[in-house]
C-alpha cells in the first residue's frame, strides 16, 4: 500500500515541495525515514507512532518505508511529523489518499497527538500556493502567520484525530480568514518617536538625511549623550512599509522561528541591536543548521551595532560583503542559502575607551595614543561603507528640561517619503531604490555639479585633509539631501553639508 | 673634542650622586679628571659623599660602562657638551644643579635669549592654537622656544617657532635615540635642522616618569622666563614654573576660562604673581633687560577679530556666526539655538567659516574661534 502526502521544506528564506511517500508492505515490522533527514526528522517515528496510537488509531505492525522526496536534500526540523503520520494514516487506509492529494500539511506533534508549532510557515504556505496546492494546515499557532497568502486556505489544526475526522468529513474545519488591516497606525503610533528627544537637532537631521538615502551612519559621542536612544527612533522616521516588505521580513522572521504566535505579519520595519559580544556566524547568519542572522533580521529595518569597537575584528569584517551585496549567502555541500540582508547600519562608538574623551565635565583618562588607536581600530573597510558620520555631544542639564517641542517622527517621515519617490523615479530603470546604493557610473551621471559646486568640492578637500575615499560618499549625501530638498541640482549648501558628515576622514581626533 | 671628555661621561653617568652634589665636587676638585683618578681617602675628606657615593665613585662598573656611552654617540652622531663647554648655554650654567654633560642632536647657541612655552599634555583646542600662535611670534622676535616635545601644548610649541622658520629647542627626558612621544618622529627631525634637541641622559636611557620633572629645570633653565599655557592642578607644568621662580627666571601664565579644568593650573599661577599675558608684548617687555624690541605691530590676541580685514567680507549671518563663537566655544546645535537658522544651512556657513580659516572645528562637533 503506498500513499504520498505533500509538505514543505526551507531552503534560505524560500520553501520547495516534498513528497512524504510512504509504503507499507510485508515483512519483519521495521520503520525507516529516508531522504536526508536530520537528527529531528528520524526521531519523529517516535512521535508519530505514539501520536497515531494515542489519537485512537492503530499503528501498522508491518514494514514501513518514507521517503522524503526529492531525497537529495537535507530535511530539517519536526515540520515533517504530520505529513508522516498523515501518510501512514493514507496508506492503512484510514484516510482516503484523494481527500489529501491538494493539501500540503506541516507541524509538530506531541504524543498525545496535538499539533505544536514550527518555524517557516509564511514561505511554506507562499511555495504551497504557488505549486497550485488549495489547502494547507498548520498548527493552530502558525494560522495566522499562514493566514496573509492570499489564493490559498489555510486550516488551523488542534490534533492529529481532529484532522482526521476532518478529512473523512466527520467534522468541518473552518478555514482562517485574512486579516484585512495588516498595517495599520496602531503599530506607528506605539514606536518610539523622536518628538521625545530633546536636543541634538544635528544628529536628528543626520538621522533624516540617513533614512531618505538609505545611507549608513556612525554617530560619536560620549556615554549618556543619547546615541542609542536616537537609534531607536530610526525605523520610526523610515519609509513607510509595503505590504510586500512586510512579507519579505515576516519570511525571514518565520524561518529564525521569531513570528510571534498568533499574529500575522511583522509590521514594523525591525530595529537588530546585537550585543558587541555577538559572533561572527550570528551576525550574519549560518551554522550548523543555517538560519538567518542579525544583519537578515534587520533586513529593510535597523541594523544597530552600539560600541562598534568593542565590536569582534571577526565579526566586521564579514559584515562589509553582506552591507555592500544587501544579501548573505551561505554555502553548503549540497546546498546554498541566500538571505536578504537590506539594511540600514547605524553604529555607535564613544571617542575612546573610557568615554569621556570630548566631555567637558569629566576628565577622559586615556592617553592621546589611546584615543587615537581607539578610533583607529575603525578605519577601512567597515568605515568605508558608513556614508555619515557624526558627533554625539552630551547635553547639558537645561537642554533636556527645554520646553520646546521636538519634531515628531511623522513630520519627519513625511519628508522620508517624498524624498524616497523622487529616488524611486530616478532609480526606475537602474535596478536599485536609494541613493545609497549607487555605483561609481550612477554618481557621476546623478550626481553632477555645476561650477561652483565642484569649485567648492575641490577647495574643501584641500582645506579640511579629506581622503579620495569620501569624495564618492560626499556626493551621495549630498544627492539625497538635495532630493530632501526637492531641488533637481545639488547646490552648494546641500555639498556644504555633505562634507560635514565626514568627520572620521578630517583627523580631528 | 675635550680631552678628557671619557671622564666627564663617566661623571655625569653616576647614579646615586643628586646634581647638586656633582655640582660642589667640581669646585672642590678641578676636573673629573681628577675626582677620576682621587682614592677613597681623598673622597672622603671632601666631606660631602655618603659611603655609597664613594663606593659608586670607585667602582669599575661605571668605569667600564663610559666606553659603550662614548661608542653610542659616535655612532649615533650625537655631540657632548659639558659643563666647561664654551658653547654650554649660558643660562643654564648659572642654575644650582647645571647637567654635567649635555647631549646635543643640532645646533646650540651659548647666549641665545630663549624662553620656555610649557603645558598640559592633554591640551584644549584654545591652548594648542596660543601656544602655536605666542611661540610663532616669539621665534618672529628672533627668541629661540624651549619646550619639552611632549604631547599638546609642548609640541604646538615647536611647531609654531618651526612654522617661522624659528628657532626652538626640546629637552628630553630620555636618550637622544629614544623618540617619545613616538609620533613626533617627524617634529624631533624638523627640531633637529632648526635648532636642538638636548637632553641630560646619555642615548638608549628609556623615558620614565622621574625623568621629567629633572628635565623641567632644564627647560626653564635655559631660559630667561617660562610661559605656560594650560596647565591642570596637578600639572608637571607647574612644577617647571615653581623650578623658574627658584632660578630666579621669570613666570608667564596664559589665563583661560575659570571653569577648565585645563586652565585651573594657569589661573592659579596668575593669583600667585606670575605675569598675565593677553599679547606676546607682554612677555617682550620684560626682556628689555636683555633686549629692546620694537613691539609697534605687535598686536593684542583678543583684538584680533576687529583687525581681520576678512570680517568685512562675511555675510551678516556668518558674523552673527563669528560674534557668537568668539564668546565661547559652541556646539552646532548651540548656536542653531541661539540664531535660529535652518540647520542645512547652518552647516554650510560653519564650513564656509572653517574653510576661510576663522573657525575651527573640534572633535565632538564643537566650534571654536581660530586664532
Amino acid at each position: 500500500m503506498l500513499s504520498k502526502v505533500y509538505a514543505c521544506g526551507l531552503l534560505g528564506i524560500d520553501g520547495y515541495m516534498v513528497s512524504v511517500e510512504t509504503d507499507i508492505s510485508k515483512g519483519i515490522p521495521a520503520f525507516d525515514i529516508v531522504g536526508l533527514g536530520d537528527v529531528a526528522v528520524k526521531e519523529a517515528k517516535e512521535r508519530v507512532r505514539a501520536a497515531i496510537r494515542n489519537s485512537g488509531f492503530e499503528f501498522p505492525s508491518r514494514r514501513i518505508t518514507i521517503n522524503l522526496a526529492p531525497a537529495d536534500l537535507k530535511k530539517e526540523g519536526t515540520s515533517y511529523d504530520l505529513p508522516i503520520a498523515a501518510g501512514i494514516l493514507a496508506a492503512t487506509g484510514v484516510i482516503s489518499c484523494s481527500a489529501i492529494s491538494n493539501c500540503v500539511l506541516t507541524g509538530e506533534l506531541s504524543l498525545d497527538g496535538t499539533l505544536r508549532p514550527v518555524y517557516g510557515v509564511l514561505p511554506k504556505t507562499i511555495t504551497a500556493k504557488e505549486k497550485g496546492f488549495e489547502i494547507i494546515f498548520t498548527p493552530y499557532e502558525n494560522a495566522k502567520e499562514a493566514s496573509v497568502v492570499k489564493g490559498i486556505k489555510v486550516i488551523p489544526v488542534t490534533n492529529l484525530s481532529e484532522l482526521v475526522k476532518h478529512l473523512n468529513g466527520e467534522i468541518s474545519l473552518h478555514c482562517i480568514e485574512r486579516e484585512q488591516d495588516f498595517l495599520s497606525d496602531e503599530d506607528c503610533k506605539n514606536q518610539p518617536d523622536f518628538a521625545d528627544v530633546k536636543g541634538q537637532e544635528h544628529v536628528k537631521r543626520a538621522l533624516e538625511v540617513a533614512a531618505a538615502g538609505g545611507h549608513n551612519l556612525i554617530m560619536i559621542g560620549s556615554p549618556g549623550s543619547g546615541k542609542t536612544m536616537l537609534a531607536r527612533r530610526m525605523p520610526s522616521i523610515l519609509p513607510d512599509l509595503s505590504f510586500d516588505e512586510a512579507l519579505e521580513i515576516t519570511k525571514i522572521y518565520s524561518v529564525a522561528g521569531l513570528v510571534p504566535p498568533d499574529s500575522s505579519l511583522v509590521t514594523k520595519r525591525p530595529f537588530r541591536a546585537p550585543h558587541h559580544t555577538v559572533s561572527a556566524i550570528s551576525l550574519i547568519g549560518g551554522g550548523r543548521i543555517p538560519k538567518p542572522g542579525e544583519v537578515s533580521l534587520a533586513h529593510l529595518g535597523v541594523l544597530f551595532l552600539d560600541e562598534l569597537p568593542e565590536f569582534g575584528k571577526n565579526a566586521l569584517e564579514v559584515l562589509r560583503q553582506p552591507l555592500e551585496d544587501g544579501f548573505v549567502h551561505i554555502s553548503r555541500i549540497n546546498a546554498s542559502i541566500t538571505y536578504p540582508c537590506n539594511t540600514t547600519l547605524i553604529a555607535a562608538a564613544n571617542p575612546c575607551r573610557c568615554g569621556f574623551y570630548l566631555d567637558d565635565t569629566r576628565e577622559c583618562t586615556c592617553s592621546q595614543q589611546e584615543v587615537k588607536t581607539y578610533l583607529g581600530r575603525l578605519s577601512g573597510p567597515l568605515i568605508d561603507r558608513i556614508d555619515i558620520q557624526v558627533d554625539v555631544p552630551t547635553l547639558k542639564y537645561s537642554e533636556l528640561h527645554s520646553e520646546t517641542a521636538s519634531e515628531p517622527s511623522s513630520a519627519i517621515r513625511k519628508r522620508v517619503n517624498k524624498a524616497r519617490n523622487i529616488q524611486r523615479k530616478r532609480f526606475s530603470q537602474a535596478g536599485i531604490y536609494c541613493n545609497a546604493q549607487m555605483t561609481s557610473p550612477m554618481v557621476r551621471k546623478y550626481c553632477r555639479l555645476g561650477k561652483e559646486e565642484s569649485e567648492l568640492l575641490r577647495e574643501a578637500f584641500a582645506a579640511l585633509g579629506l581622503t579620495a575615499r569620501s569624495h564618492n560618499k560626499i556626493l551621495k549625501v549630498a544627492r539625497t539631501i538635495a532630493d530632501l530638498d526637492g531641488a533637481e541640482n545639488i547646490n552648494a549648501v546641500h555639498i556644504s553639508e555633505a562634507i560635514q558628515y565626514r568627520i572620521l576622514d578630517r583627523n580631528l581626533y | 673634542m675635550n680631552l678628557d671628555l671619557k671622564e666627564w661621561i663617566w661623571f655625569a653617568n653616576l647614579r646615586g650622586i643628586i646634581t647638586r652634589k656633582k655640582a660642589e665636587l667640581l669646585r672642590i676638585f678641578d676636573s673629573p679628571a681628577e675626582i677620576y683618578k682621587a682614592d677613597a681617602v681623598e673622597l672622603a675628606k671632601t666631606g660631602v659623599l655618603s659611603r655609597d657615593n664613594i663606593t659608586a665613585i670607585l667602582s669599575k662598573e661605571y668605569r667600564e660602562s663610559v666606553d659603550r656611552t662614548i661608542e653610542e654617540i659616535h655612532k649615533k652622531h650625537i655631540d657632548v657638551i659639558t659643563l666647561n663647554s664654551s658653547n654650554y648655554p649660558e643660562s643654564l650654567k648659572n642654575i644650582c644643579d647645571p647637567p654635567i654633560c649635555l647631549y646635543v642632536k643640532g645646533k646650540l647657541i651659548a647666549d641665545e635669549l630663549a624662553i620656555g612655552v610649557v603645558g598640559s599634555r592633554r591640551a584644549s583646542g584654545y591652548g594648542i592654537s596660543l601656544a602655536k600662535k605666542i611661540s610663532s611670534e616669539l621665534a618672529q622676535y628672533n627668541i629661540c622656544i624651549v619646550s619639552g616635545m611632549a604631547r599638546g601644548i609642548d609640541t604646538a610649541a615647536h611647531l609654531g617657532a618651526l612654522s617661522v622658520k624659528g628657532r626652538t629647542i626640546a629637552v628630553l627626558g630620555c636618550g637622544l635615540d629614544v623618540v617619545y612621544p613616538p609620533e613626533n618622529k617627524r617634529l624631533m627631525e624638523n627640531i633637529i635642522e632648526n635648532g636642538a634637541v638636548i637632553s641630560e641622559y646619555p642615548p638608549g636611557v628609556e623615558p620614565s616618569p622621574h625623568h621629567f620633572p629633572v628635565r623641567n629645570r632644564i627647560v626653564s633653565g635655559m631660559s630667561v622666563g617660562v610661559l605656560v599655557v594650560e596647565a591642570g592642578e596637578k600639572s608637571g607644568s607647574l612644577i617647571t614654573a615653581h623650578l623658574a621662580l627658584e632660578q630666579g627666571r621669570d613666570v608667564y601664565a596664559l589665563p583661560g576660562n575659570v571653569i577648565s579644568i585645563n586652565s585651573k593650573g594657569t589661573n592659579k599661577l596668575i593669583q600667585d604673581g606670575a605675569k598675565l599675558v593677553t599679547s606676546v608684548q607682554d612677555i617682550l617687555e620684560e626682556l628689555h633687560w636683555y633686549k629692546c624690541f620694537d613691539t609697534k605691530n605687535v598686536l593684542d590676541l583678543s583684538s584680533y577679530r576687529s583687525n581681520k580685514k576678512i570680517n568685512d567680507e562675511l555675510g551678516t549671518e556668518e558674523k552673527d556666526v563669528i560674534g557668537l563663537l568668539s564668546v565661547e566655544s559652541l556646539q552646532i546645535d548651540e548656536i542653531q539655538k541661539k540664531l535660529s537658522i535652518e540647520m542645512p544651512l547652518l552647516h554650510s556657513i560653519l564650513l564656509s567659516l572653517e574653510m576661510k580659516g576663522l573657525i575651527k572645528r573640534e572633535p565632538g562637533g564643537k566650534y571654536r574661534i581660530e586664532i
